[in-house]
């Protein structure tokens, strides 16, 4: 969910009145809200400084310095926090129109002011603010403006009823996203309707420095990561590789203890990629959140090109799609590696089923060698039941022989040597005809 | 800031961790750093005194302080002992390493774990085989290198981040 894209009307709901002076010069700054740490008071910080008019619970100071006038506000909205300096003054007379004032005064005042906001902002935006009758003479001041400063145009179009630019060149030497500075030229007396117009433009840029604050950090937190993504990206790619050249040898070299080993680091692969491309995707979903909002604010001001210029709306949506850009990219890049470790983890899986089957057959077929083994064992011991039943036989059979026939008992014992065979496997067949 | 003793609130695992990261972090995040090097040092001390012990390392040479990283690092397929020569081992660490991990599924400060825990708990490891061991860490990834070179060499134990 994005902010309120309407950031005056919330104001203007609360009952608070805008300044009815000329604006000139405004600053806006966009933080992130520290939930663990109090919101910066720099408002009050100003009214400390300057006095005026503040108000603690619309967080807004109107005062006056010198002949030139000042406002400040600060907003909160989804986690994010924005200043909205205003520099002008209450000259209304012609004079200030179709001209380009001296900005001199305006941009020492802003700049004082700026000391009382917090380091580290996430976007800033500049805009100097110019006043024309016609549509024509507008775009004439804006051209004579871009070449007295020396700078170019990046893009610029007509927005509620302002010619609206966004400059480029030579003092652009932050990062094009992180800072900005703009150029609007309204049109008309910049009374009544123009002055309210101006006014509805800078919140409608307090809401753009929000979204492109939020988007501008989640990238600085992330760039470290993109910055590194060929380097780790081929490490593990080589990594793979070795991987696929040890499963390559012959079935027979490769030992279970090097397939659970190269398991074991596979996996801790496999779930780290898992973790930083479902990680990088919530954040791509996050920096789509922005996108879409951006896109629903910009809609709304319905921007006509100036020109051969791009718009503003599509050189802001082109800049937050430009950085959401490497977000996919990590995602898909590391997507890749966890395709190619599923075919490593499937190969070292088929290995280990092939190794699981031939174990499996090595066993079928020494047990069957240890039934050949049995059964010859079993013959022979047949054989020998049959021998000491005989050797029992003829032994009792001797002392009967002993006792009847006295000399003739040995001769007849050996007769009985076939019969007491014949008797023991006749024996053993019908004991063993039982089991 | 309220004294802490930190060597409490580590637990072993604290470099697979990401649970246990994202606790430390944001617990003392605001810390002195040096405070937090010292004890991770400790901790890293500790371990390969421990692993010193277990695989019976003898003296306190060059070759010693390879196998306690080793050891350390047996199943981390990310970080791995280059070379061993010249009186000095370099461990190399690269690709998606548990920390880069755990930075962004956890959205911590990669600069920060490394180096207020990672490289002085490896320092620590270095120095339980010989105290004056240095650990020059020269080409690092947060400062944009592709990989992380730890060179240990003797000297006067010291951390180097130059």
């Amino acid at each position: 969910m994005g902010p309120v894209h309407n950031l005056r009307t919330a104001i203007e709901m609360k009952g608070e009145e805008l300044p009815g002076w000329f604006l000139h010069s405004v600053y806006i700054a966009s933080y992130q809200i520290d939930p663990e740490k109090e919101t910066q008071d720099a408002v009050e910080k100003l009214f400390n400084r300057y006095r005026g008019t503040y108000s603690k619970e619309s967080n807004s100071l109107e005062f006056r310095a010198g002949s030139v006038s000042g406002y400040a506000k600060g907003l909160s909205e989804k986690g994010s926090q924005v200043f909205l300096l205003a520099v002008g003054s209450a000259e209304t007379e012609r004079k200030a129109l179709d001209s380009i004032p001296s900005y001199e005064p305006y941009d020492e005042l802003v700049e004082d002011m700026k000391e009382a906001l917090p380091e580290n902002s996430d976007s800033t935006y500049s805009l100097r603010l110019a006043y024309s009758t016609d549509e024509k003479e507008a775009g004439a001041l804006l051209r004579c403006y871009v070449r007295n400063t020396g700078r170019t145009l990046k893009s610029a179009g007509f927005v509620r009823g302002s010619i609206l630019a966004t400059l480029g060149g030579p003092r652009d030497l932050s990062s094009p996203m992180a800072s900005r500075e703009l150029m609007t030229v309204s049109i008309g007396d910049g009374l009544g309707k123009g002055a309210d117009a101006v006014w509805t433009l800078c919140f409608e840029i307090c809401c753009l420095a929000i979204y492109t604050g939020q988007m501008n950090r989640l990238h600085s937190q992330r760039e470290l990561m993109f910055d590194q993504t060929d380097a780790a990206e081929r490490s593990t790619q080589l990594w793979i590789n070795e991987i696929l050249a040890k499963m390559r040898r012959p079935i027979e070299e490769i030992q279970p203890k090097d397939l659970e080993e190269i398991l074991k680091e596979t996996t801790i692969q496999f779930s780290r990629l898992s973790t930083m491309a479902s990680s990088m995707r919530r954040d791509y979903v996050k920096a789509q959140g922005l996108l879409r909002g951006m896109r629903a604010l910009l809609k709304k001001w319905n921007e006509r090109p100036m020109d051969d210029s791009i718009t503003n709306s599509s050189a802001e949506m082109d800049d937050l799609e430009n950085l959401m850009t490497p977000f996919r990219d990590f995602t898909e890049r590391t997507e890749a590696l966890m395709t190619q470790l599923s075919t490593v983890l499937d190969s070292v899986r088929t290995y280990l089923g092939i190794q699981q089957q031939k174990m499996s057959i090595m066993e079928q077929t020494s047990s069957k060698e240890q039934l050949v083994r049995l059964v010859n064992l079993q013959e022979i011991l047949h054989k020998l039941e049959v021998l000491i039943v005989a050797v029992y036989l003829t032994e009792m059979a001797r002392i009967v022989f002993e006792t009847l026939l006295h000399e003739s008992a040995n001769l007849a014992t050996t007769a009985f040597i076939p019969v007491a065979l014949l008797t023991s496997v006749f024996i053993s067949r019908i004991l063993h005809k039982k089991h | 800031m309220e004294a802490v003793d930190l060597s409490l609130t580590i637990p072993g695992d604290w470099f697979v961790n990401p649970k246990v990261l994202s606790e430390f972090y944001w617990k003392y995040k605001d810390h002195p750093i040096e405070e937090i090097r010292k004890v991770s040092f400790q901790q890293g001390l500790a371990l390969g005194r421990s692993l010193k012990e277990q695989l019976g390392i003898k003296g306190d040479g060059i070759e010693g302080i390879a196998a306690v990283l080793k050891a350390v690092l047996k199943d981390e397929p990310t970080a791995k002992v280059m070379d061993v020569k010249e009186g000095r081992v370099l461990l190399r660490n690269s690709g998606f390493c548990p920390l880069m991990t755990a930075c962004l599924s956890m959205n911590l400060p990669w600069t920060w774990l490394c180096s207020a825990l990672g490289w002085p708990f490896f320092h620590g490891l270095g120095s339980a085989v010989n105290p004056k061991v240095n650990l020059a860490m020269i080409k690092r990834r947060e400062k944009g290198d592709p990989y992380c070179d730890h060179i240990f060499e003797i000297g006067q134990g010291k951390l180097i981040i130059p």
